[in-house]
C-alpha cells in the first residue's frame, strides 16, 4: 500500500495505470499539483457534503419512484450522514424502506468512499510526519483515485467472489414466494446483490446490512467459512495500515509498536467477553435447561457463543458495526466491554484508516506526557511536538468524549428512555449510552433494545456522527499541515525511542485511563449496575 | 475572496465528476459484473441455495422454515408467531438476560416441548428454546435434534433408532475441526424424514 501512495508501481499498475490517468483527464487534475493542508480539508470537505445531496436526492426520489413510503426527512439526514461518516447507523429498515437498488447506488457507494477518505486523511498525516519544510500534504484527488483503484475495488471483488462460492447469494434484487414443507404455509424471501454487499460493507469498516439483522442474517452470514473470512476482513485494512505507516515514515518498528498495543488490549477483552457469556444464571436454575442461562437467545446455532464474540469484539474495536447476534441479549458485562472498545475513541485498530490516525494522536499524548515526565522535549518521528500541535491533538482527543456524554445530555431532555426499551431498568441506560457512544464514534453497531429512530434522535444522532467524523479529521489534517513545515531533529541520547515495550505499555495506560476515567459514571450506572444486579439475585 | 468562489467552484465540479464516475464504477459495474460470475460459475448458490422437492421449490438450505406439527423436527422458536420465519418481519427478541419476558418466554416453550415428552426428566438443550439473531437460523444443535426423538419416533410410528441414525447422518460438524459449531439443518433433516419408512 505505501507504494500505492507514494506513487511507485504495483503488481496492478499494468492495467490500472491507464484507468488512473484517464481518470485525472477527466476530472482535470495533475498528480503533481499538490495542496495544502486548508486545500485538503476543504475539498474533504465539499466532496462529503456534495455525497450526502446526492445521496438525500435519490433516498428522497427513489420513494416515488417505486412508489413506496416517502422518508422522514431525519431519517434521510440521519442515513445521508450516516453512510458518508463510515458510520452505517441504520435507523431505516432495509427491507422495507428502500429498494435494494437505490440502497446500492447510494448507500453501496458510500461504503467505498467512506473507508477511502478515511485512509487519505491518514496518508495525509503520515505524509505531515515524512515531510521537510513544507506546506503541502499530497494531492486529495489523486489519493482517492489511488485507495479506490488498487485498494478498496479490487480488494472488495475478490471477496464478494470468495463470499459467493462459499455461499453467499448474489442474484438480481426480486422477491421469491414459495409454499413451505409444512403444507399452506407461504414465505416470502428477498434475494438481491448481496455478496457483493457484504463484501465492502466488511472489507470497509462499514457494517450496514443489507438485511436489518445483518452479519446474523443467514443470507449474509450462512456458515463458519463466510464467518471467518469476514473477521478476516473485518481486521485486514485496519491492522495492515500500521505496517503501511511503518514503511511509510522509513521505520517498521513504529508501525510494530502500535499495532502490538492494539492487539494486547483487544486479546485479552475477547476472550473476557467469550468467557462471561457462559456465567449461570441462578434466576433460571429450576427450568429443566441443559445450561442455565440465556447465553443462545439472539445467537445464531451455526456461530454459537465464540464465533459470536469474537465478531461483537472485532465490530466493536474496529469501527465496523455490523453484528453476527444480537448485542442487547448478550451478558451485561459484556455490553460494558464492548463499550468500553468503542470508547477508546476507535483506536484499537478502529476504522479504514480513522482508526490510524485515532491512535496517532494517542501516540502523540504519550510522547508529550512521557517526554514532561522525564524533563525531555517531546518529539515523534524526528519531529518536535508543539503548543500548536498539542491543541489541535487535544481537539480531537476530546471531542468524542464530550459528543457522547453531551448529546446524552440532550437527548435525555427529550426522551423517556424507559418507554422505548422492550427491557428495564439499568439495561435501558446501557442500551441508550451504547447507542450514543456507537454514533459519536462512528461505529454503527446497536443494542436494539432500545427504538432510537424516532425523529428527534435521528437528527440528534446524525448530528453527533457528523461532529464525530469531521471535528477529527480537521485538526489532524491541521496538525499534519504543521508537522510537515517542521525540519526533523536528529536523533540524540535524549530522544525517547517510541517502539520499545517500555512505551507500548505507556500507550496502552494513557488509552485505558481516558477511556476508563470519562466513562465509569456512566458505565457503572450501565452494564455494571446490571451485572451486579444479575449476579445478586439469589 | 475571488479566489475562495474559484476554488469553491472547482472542487464543487470535480467532486461531481468523482461521484457520477465512480457510482457507475461501484454501484453499477461492481455489483453487476460480481452477479454475472457467480451466476455462471456458481448459479444455484448465487440463486438463494434453493431446496427442491418432487420438482417444486420448498425453500432455501439457507434459511429457516416454521415446524409445528409434532411429526417433524422444530427449529428455533420464532420471534414473530403471526408471521414466523419471514423475512420482512426477522429480528431478534432484544430481551435481556435479566428482563423476566426473556425467562416467561423460555418457560412457555419449555411447556409447550414437554407436553409431547413422555420422559418429565429430560434435560433441553439452550438452542431450542431460544429464539435466534436473525430470527430465520435454519439450524438446531444436534443435542436439540436428538432431544426431538422420542416425540417424532412415537408420532410418526418408526423405530427410535432409524431416526437417531437420520439425526446422525445429517449433523454438519465444525469446518477444519475448530471453526463454528456443530448443528443439524432443519430443513434437509426433515426432507430425508418424510422418505423414512418404517
Amino acid at each position: 500500500m505505501a507504494n500505492v501512495f507514494n506513487g511507485q508501481k504495483t503488481f496492478l499498475s499494468f492495467f490500472l495505470h491507464p484507468i488512473e490517468h484517464t481518470f485525472y483527464k477527466i476530472i482535470a487534475v495533475s498528480q503533481n499539483d499538490e495542496m495544502d493542508w486548508k486545500h485538503y480539508a476543504f475539498s474533504i470537505i465539499i466532496f462529503s457534503f456534495l455525497s450526502c445531496f446526492i445521496m438525500g436526492l435519490i433516498l428522497y426520489l427513489q420513494a416515488s419512484i417505486m412508489g413506496m413510503k416517502p422518508l422522514d426527512p431525519n431519517l434521510i439526514f440521519n442515513t445521508i450522514v450516516s453512510f458518508v461518516t463510515n458510520t452505517n447507523w441504520q435507523a431505516y429498515s432495509p427491507e422495507k424502506d428502500i429498494h435494494q437498488y437505490f440502497q446500492v447506488i447510494s448507500i453501496g457507494v458510500q461504503q467505498f468512499f467512506s473507508p477511502a477518505v478515511g485512509i487519505c486523511v491518514l496518508i495525509a498525516l503520515i505524509r505531515g510526519f515524512t515531510r521537510k519544510n513544507s506546506t503541502k500534504l499530497g494531492n486529495f484527488w489523486v489519493d482517492l483515485v489511488r485507495v479506490l483503484l488498487y485498494v478498496i475495488i479490487p480488494l472488495s471483488i475478490i471477496s464478494a467472489l470468495i463470499f459467493g462460492f462459499l455461499g453467499v447469494p448474489q442474484d438480481w434484487a426480486k422477491e421469491v414466494t414459495i409454499s413451505s414443507l409444512e403444507t399452506g404455509k407461504t414465505q416470502n424471501y428477498l434475494v438481491g446483490p448481496i455478496a457483493s454487499w457484504t463484501a465492502i460493507e466488511i472489507l470497509g469498516s462499514n457494517g450496514g446490512g443489507i438485511f436489518g439483522t445483518n452479519m446474523a442474517h443467514p443470507f449474509q452470514n450462512p456458515n463458519a467459512l463466510t464467518h471467518f473470512l469476514g473477521l478476516f476482513l473485518i481486521l485486514l485494512l485496519p491492522t495492515s495500515l500500521c505496517y503501511t505507516f511503518g514503511k511509510m515514515v522509513n521505520d517498521t518498528r513504529q508501525g510494530w509498536a502500535i499495532f502490538a498495543a492494539m492487539l494486547i488490549i483487544f486479546v485479552p477483552l475477547t476472550s473476557l467477553t467469550i468467557n462471561q457469556e457462559n456465567n449461570k444464571i441462578s434466576s433460571l436454575s429450576s427450568l429443566p435447561l441443559e445450561t442455565h442461562n440465556t447465553s443462545m437467545e439472539g445467537k445464531e446455532t451455526r456461530h454459537g457463543i465464540i464465533g459470536s464474540l469474537l465478531w461483537a469484539s472485532a465490530t466493536t474495536a474496529t469501527s465496523n458495526g455490523s453484528i453476527a447476534a444480537d448485542h442487547s441479549s448478550f451478558a451485561p458485562i459484556n455490553n460494558f466491554l464492548t463499550m468500553f472498545l468503542m470508547q477508546m475513541s476507535e483506536t484499537i485498530f478502529g476504522g479504514v484508516g480513522s482508526g490510524l490516525y485515532g491512535m496517532l494522536i494517542f501516540v502523540l499524548i504519550t510522547v508529550f506526557i512521557a517526554g514532561l515526565m522525564v524533563g525531555r522535549t517531546p518529539e515523534y518521528l524526528g519531529k518536535k511536538i508543539s503548543a500548536y500541535e498539542m491543541k489541535m491533538v487535544s481537539l480531537a482527543l476530546l471531542m468524542p468524549l464530550f459528543l457522547i456524554l453531551s448529546g446524552a445530555w440532550i437527548l435525555l431532555h427529550f426522551l423517556n428512555i424507559k418507554e422505548l426499551s422492550v427491557n428495564q431498568g439499568a439495561q435501558v441506560f446501557s442500551e441508550f449510552m451504547y447507542n450514543l457512544t456507537s454514533a459519536s464514534n462512528n461505529n454503527g453497531s446497536a443494542m436494539s433494545g432500545i427504538t432510537m429512530s424516532n425523529s428527534t434522535s435521528n437528527l440528534i444522532l446524525g448530528f453527533l456522527m457528523l461532529m464525530g467524523r469531521f471535528w477529527i479529521i480537521i485538526p489532524v489534517l491541521a496538525l499534519a499541515g504543521s508537522l510537515a513545515q517542521k525540519n526533523t531533529v536528529p536523533i540524540s541520547t535524549g530522544t525517547l525511542p517510541t517502539h520499545t515495550p517500555l512505551f507500548i505499555f505507556v500507550l496502552i495506560g494513557i488509552l485505558l485511563i481516558i477511556g476508563v476515567l470519562t466513562f465509569i459514571p456512566s458505565l457503572a450506572l450501565g452494564p455494571i449496575a446490571e451485572h451486579l444486579g444479575l449476579a445478586g439475585a439469589h | 475572496m475571488h479566489y475562495h468562489i474559484r476554488l469553491f467552484l472547482s472542487l464543487t465540479q470535480i467532486s461531481l465528476v468523482m461521484l457520477i464516475l465512480f457510482t457507475i464504477i461501484c454501484g453499477v459495474f461492481y455489483p453487476g459484473f460480481v452477479t454475472i460470475v457467480l451466476k455462471t460459475f456458481a448459479p444455484s448458490k448465487a440463486e438463494g441455495s434453493f431446496v427442491e422437492n418432487d420438482g417444486k421449490i420448498i425453500g432455501s438450505s439457507l434459511i429457516g422454515q416454521h415446524f409445528s406439527d409434532p411429526k417433524y423436527f422444530w427449529g428455533r422458536p420464532p420471534q414473530n408467531n403471526e408471521k414466523p420465519y419471514d423475512f420482512k418481519e426477522a429480528q431478534a427478541s432484544h430481551l435481556s438476560p435479566k428482563n423476566s419476558k426473556l425467562k416467561d418466554l423460555i418457560q412457555k416453550n419449555i411447556d409447550h416441548l414437554m407436553s409431547f415428552e413422555s420422559d418429565k426428566n429430560k434435560k433441553i438443550p439452550l438452542d431450542l428454546v431460544t429464539s435466534s439473531g436473525s430470527d430465520l437460523d435454519p439450524h438446531i444443535s444436534p443435542q436439540s435434534a436428538f432431544f426431538q426423538v422420542d416425540r417424532i419416533a412415537s408420532t410418526r410410528h418408526l423405530a427410535k433408532d432409524k431416526v437417531e441414525k437420520l439425526v446422525n447422518d445429517h449433523i454438519e460438524h465444525k469446518i477444519w475441526g475448530f471453526l463454528g459449531e456443530k448443528h443439524v439443518n432443519v430443513l434437509a433433516l426433515n426432507l430425508a424424514l418424510d422418505t423414512l419408512k418404517s
